[in-house]
């Protein structure tokens, strides 16, 4: 776990995609109790400065709807020891009209007795940096909402959530 | 004595590229007069230290010009299509490297690339000792480019190979008429980073390209994690195959096992944090990240590509040979390495000792006997040294 002033996070050894799902492995750090309900929650990042004409057309019209947009989770993670495991299923990573890609920022965390924890996900011991070395397929989604979803690692080496609407 | 090597593109990355310096560095050590001819530059500053002593020369500077596309700008004349440089040999960079050979004044000259060496054959001046290296090997070649090999290095002083495989094929196609000779390179210090076998990784370097044959090491690495998931492949470098790998790595799911790292400038302290190293090239001239790997200490599982690593690697003594792309076989060598640690010790010093042979120092002398013995040849009055044969086998 990197120290200074980054704040604490829970190290991730295995990330999956595949078979529908995103399914996170890691450690929590010594210092948060294991023995709480952990959940992982995905928390949405602005978005960027639309490029295009449909993008700028859109864009009052997507802020509007993601102001009332729950997004999909909490999920529920398992704890064994130190060791967590959780699982997003892609499916529930689609977008609603008018929103056309979406990025979100994972999270563990844990609402005890009044006391809130949150750690990010990220990957920070070993091989720097993960943002290049480490890439993840795309899963898409078929259906009446066309979609594709993957993790992927940020500079900061943390771990992210986007999905995209498809044609 | 004076040398003069010429590079393609000495401020680029690559083996060649950096072999090359190597000698120039150590032959300016030594105290010889050193020049390094860039035939095209395109960057500021070199990816490898040059010594203060070697004196740098531009032949075409294209720094803030538009990189030549394939097919576009006039395409010279003179070096046959086929090398694998060809686009960068415009008009304007032959007409200026035929120049540059025709100002030259004497010492020798060492050029490093087929085209060079054509061109070096045809238009250096006879009061130069002309070498030229081969980094790559004669079989590898298209038949337009040997056709021109065939016809014009016997104007040469030498034809220095790699690897005793390749002078032997020379001797065989140039029928004894030029002096050949082999010389593998020289590692840049025989002081490297020893890794201690002891993190679960192993790794591999080169251009991302098929080449290096990267796309058939992935698939071997998915059975080496199918018995030993704790394991991981690291692969340094950068190329236009990186994408396809990528993709490669997604279908076979081993994004949490193989990862691309990217080009390092610190090649040795990465493979010393490594445990065994990996080589899956189609072919090689001489492999130094093979010997790069030995010197850091690491045990190595490589295909028997038809020249180089056979030269530097005796199966059970230094490393694990496998059949040429035998990918089971590779999975296989791999898992032996990975599953017994005193072998892994024992191929690994086998290897530093193997390194020995390839200082800068052994290979500077072997240089220097055969210039000495070139320029001895052209000394008038002096006998004619013998084509093929020679001290330095």
């Amino acid at each position: 776990m990197k120290t200074g002033t980054r704040p604490p996070h829970a190290e991730l050894d295995e990330v999956w995609a595949r078979d529908e799902e995103i399914r996170l492995i890691g450690s929590l750090p010594p210092s948060v109790p294991a023995d709480r309900l952990w959940r992982v929650r995905l928390t949405l990042r602005a978005p960027g400065r639309p490029v295009s004409v449909r993008g700028r057309v859109l864009r009052p019209f997507q802020s509007m709807r993601r102001a009332f947009w729950r997004g999909p989770g909490p999920f529920i993670a398992t704890v064994s020891g130190t060791r967590f495991e959780a699982t997003v299923p892609v499916e529930l990573l689609t977008l609603p009209i008018p929103i056309l890609a979406a990025c979100w920022d994972v999270h563990l965390v844990s609402e005890d007795e009044g006391e809130s924890l949150e750690l990010r996900l990220g990957r920070h011991c070993g091989v720097p940096p993960k943002a290049q070395s480490i890439t993840f397929p795309w899963q898409r989604v078929e259906g009446w909402q066309r979609f594709k979803a993957r993790p992927c690692y940020r500079a900061d080496n943390d771990l992210s959530v986007e999905s995209r609407r498809t044609r | 004595m004076k040398i003069t090597y010429v590079l393609l593109h000495a401020y680029g990355m690559g083996g060649t590229i950096r072999t090359v310096i190597n000698q120039a560095n150590a032959m300016a050590a030594a105290g010889h007069e050193v020049g390094l001819a860039s035939v095209v530059r395109r960057r500021a500053d070199s990816h490898f230290a040059v010594d203060s002593r070697v004196e740098m020369i531009d032949v075409v500077d294209l720094r803030g010009k538009a990189p030549v596309l394939p097919g576009h700008g006039e395409p010279g004349v003179q070096v046959p299509v086929g090398e694998a440089a060809k686009d960068v040999f415009t008009r304007g960079v032959e007409d200026g490297f035929v120049e540059f050979l025709q100002g030259l004044d004497g010492g020798v000259l060492v050029t490093t690339r087929p085209g060079l060496n054509l061109l070096a054959a045809r238009h250096a001046p006879e009061r130069l000792v002309r070498v030229a290296q081969d980094h790559m090997h004669l079989g590898r070649y298209k038949p337009g480019v040997r056709a021109a090999i065939l016809e014009d290095y016997p104007r040469l002083d030498a034809v220095v190979s790699l690897t005793r495989k390749d002078r032997a094929e020379y001797d065989q196609a140039l029928g004894g008429r030029v002096r050949t000779a082999h010389i593998p390179n020289p590692l840049h210090s025989l002081s490297a980073p020893q890794t201690d076998h002891s993190s679960k990784v192993v790794v591999t370097a080169g251009r991302l390209t098929g080449q290096k044959g990267f796309d058939l090491l992935i698939p071997a690495f998915a059975q080496v994690v199918h018995r030993h998931p704790d394991w991981r492949l690291y692969v340094y470098g950068s190329g236009k195959a990186e994408r396809r790998l990528r993709k490669l790595i997604h279908e076979h799911h081993l994004y949490n096992h193989v990862f691309l790292m990217g080009p390092t400038k610190h090649l040795d302290r990465e493979l010393s944090k490594s445990s065994i190293y990996a080589l899956s090239s189609r072919f090689e001239g001489f492999p130094m990240i093979l010997l790069e790997a030995l010197n850091c200490g690491l045990p190595v599982a490589s295909f028997d590509c038809p020249t180089g690593p056979g030269e530097i690697i005796v199966t059970g003594e230094n490393g694990l040979l496998v059949p040429h792309q035998d990918g089971d076989g590779l999975a296989a060598a791999l898992c032996r390495l990975i599953e017994d640690a005193p072998l892994r010790r024992r191929l690994g010093d086998a290897g530093r000792e193997t390194a020995t042979r390839y200082g800068p120092d052994v290979i500077r002398s072997r240089w220097e006997a055969l210039f000495a013995e070139l320029i001895e040849a052209k000394t008038p009055g002096a006998q004619a040294p013998p084509k093929s044969a020679g001290v330095h086998t």
